[in-house]
């Protein structure tokens, strides 16, 4: 009871703290709450923030999708296969430590500033870390594990499907968990660059004298990705029922 | 003493171990895990793979299941050589139980028969058998997670004898168990062997548990892994804990561990 109090009071300290430097900062720096509770309203009223927000999510959608498609495949077959690991895990360690932004430049080149460009760079900063988590459960598999499926008999694909999938599961979902973070963050950054769709809104905002509907462009998307986060937990508990519940029987 | 009419038929050899070799790592530096290891295991005898860890016992076993392969040496089982194949009417437990996590006791025990390709509905009804057999009809829908050490070796003997395999493979299955348990658990291997002979082998480095189970006990000695000596233990079936306490049993047990002792460096 007092434990689920905590976040509240901290939510509250935090509002408090940001209430006070916005009175004294001025709304044309830091608008307090009070006044971006109101913005919040009229943004939604006028309906421009969520249309394009839901606009720019389905194109982030198709590129973290696609990044979890390839992603995850290739990092099992990576995690289990010397040749593929010794082939892509360069690429993969180059590609991981480079920030997507510096490379919007020369996709642009590339790819124009429309559709694909924005797909491309949600695909790009996704990929490398989906295909990374997954390697590293695909490696942890127990070879007992496997031993088992053998000792019973089970062919390669039955052994994939039967025993390293579900094996992996709990790395599967913190890869697709990791990845819609960096899918929704590229998104923002890539429609910076180009000025479109929900990142081109937060620019134009940036540019007014006031600074409440700019702050909640910002919270909106705070919670969008807090709560596609959430529903990727529930999902994962779905799916797998065992895995929260063996998680809290050995902590 | 040594009546025992439904034991093992000594002139049917079940299975074959003929000159098993096995080394891990590298050309100079090689470590000789098995070395020319050759037995003959009669049908339906429960045979103990008695040894200190270490002296190879558990990678004989794994080599007989076919989940390792030897360096040289064939496994042959009903007189075919099955060196290197799994299946084939070998069922194996494994020390650690190794179930699935994220599979149901029921789905866990029906592994087998599911990858053998039979329906929905007549693996579970099998497996059920097999579950209510362990006694753990109350359990068939838990995770592995929320059973105990014992209740879970009970599912992995369950899975192992779920697919009928006419040799079943032991590999110190109570090793990581308390001994309360395991005491339960001898018992309990012992009335289900009872109901369904089979061929059993039980590796072990426990040598009042070969003796309590088995009819024959090989005694491995370690780096490399030879057999050191083949007793055959001469108590009536069935048997009960009493036995335990037999001067026989005492001294073959003191017998057995002055022969371990030597190899043995702590």
């Amino acid at each position: 009871m007092r434990r689920a109090m905590l976040p509240l009071i901290g939510v509250f300290l935090f509002l408090l703290v940001w209430q006070l430097a916005g009175r004294s900062l001025g709304a044309a720096i830091l608008a307090p709450p009070s006044i971006v509770a109101f913005d919040y309203l009229e943004l939604l009223r006028q309906g421009d923030m969520l249309r394009e927000l839901a606009l720019s999510l389905r194109q982030m959608a198709i590129g973290y999708l696609a990044a979890c498609v390839i992603g995850m495949p290739l990092g099992v077959v990576m995690g289990r296969s010397r040749v593929a690991d010794g082939v892509f895990h360069p690429w993969v360690a180059m590609f991981v430590v480079t920030s997507t932004a510096a490379q919007i430049p020369l996709l642009i080149l590339f790819l124009g500033t429309g559709l694909w460009l924005r797909i491309t760079v949600a695909f790009l900063s996704t990929v490398f870390y989906v295909v990374l988590t997954t390697y590293n459960g695909a490696r942890g598999i127990a070879p007992n594990q496997l031993a088992v499926g053998r000792s019973f008999g089970a062919g390669r694909l039955q052994i994939f499907w039967k025993i390293m999938i579900p094996a992996i599961y709990p790395y599967l979902l913190t890869a697709a968990r990791i990845g819609l973070v960096h899918a929704i963050r590229a998104m923002v950054t890539a429609e910076l660059f180009v000025i479109v769709g929900y990142g081109g809104l937060i620019h134009q905002s940036g540019l007014s004298i006031e600074t409440g509907p700019l702050l909640g462009l910002i919270l909106t998307l705070m919670i969008v990705s807090l709560l596609g986060d959430l529903i990727l937990r529930g999902v994962g508990r779905w799916v797998a029922p065992w895995y929260e519940q063996q998680r809290l029987v050995s902590s | 003493m040594i009546a025992n009419p439904a034991g093992p038929n000594r002139d049917a050899p079940k299975l074959e171990v003929q000159g098993i070799s096995k080394a891990y790592g590298r050309d100079g530096n090689a470590l000789t895990v098995l070395d020319n290891i050759s037995l003959v295991v009669p049908e339906l005898e429960f045979l103990a793979l008695l040894g200190p860890s270490g002296c190879g016992k558990s990678t004989l076993l794994r080599i007989i299941d076919g989940i390792d392969t030897p360096d040289a040496g064939r496994v042959v089982l009903d007189g075919k050589d099955v060196t290197g194949t799994t299946g084939n009417g070998r069922g194996m437990v494994f020390q650690s139980f190794e179930l699935f996590a994220w599979r149901t006791v029921l789905s866990n025990v029906a592994f087998g028969l599911e990858v053998a390709g039979m329906g929905k509905a007549k693996r579970l009804q099998t497996a059920r058998q097999y579950i209510d057999m362990v006694g753990l009809s109350a359990f068939q829908n838990a995770f592995p997670h929320q059973l105990s050490g014992g209740m879970q070796q009970r599912v992995g003997i369950a899975r192992a004898l779920a697919i009928n395999p006419s040799i079943l493979l032991m590999d110190e299955p109570y090793g990581a168990l308390d001994v309360q348990t395991r005491d339960l658990l001898q018992d309990e291997l012992l009335n289900i062997w009872e109901k369904q002979r089979k061929t059993v082998i039980f590796v072990t480095h426990s040598i009042e548990e070969a003796l309590y189970l088995a009819d024959r006990i090989v005694v491995i000695s370690p780096r490399p892994g030879r057999i050191q000596q083949d007793i055959v233990v001469p108590f009536a079936r069935p048997r009960s804990a009493e036995i335990k306490s037999d001067p026989v049993f005492l001294e073959l047990r003191r017998e057995i561990w002055q022969m371990l002792k030597r190899g043995v460096k702590v």
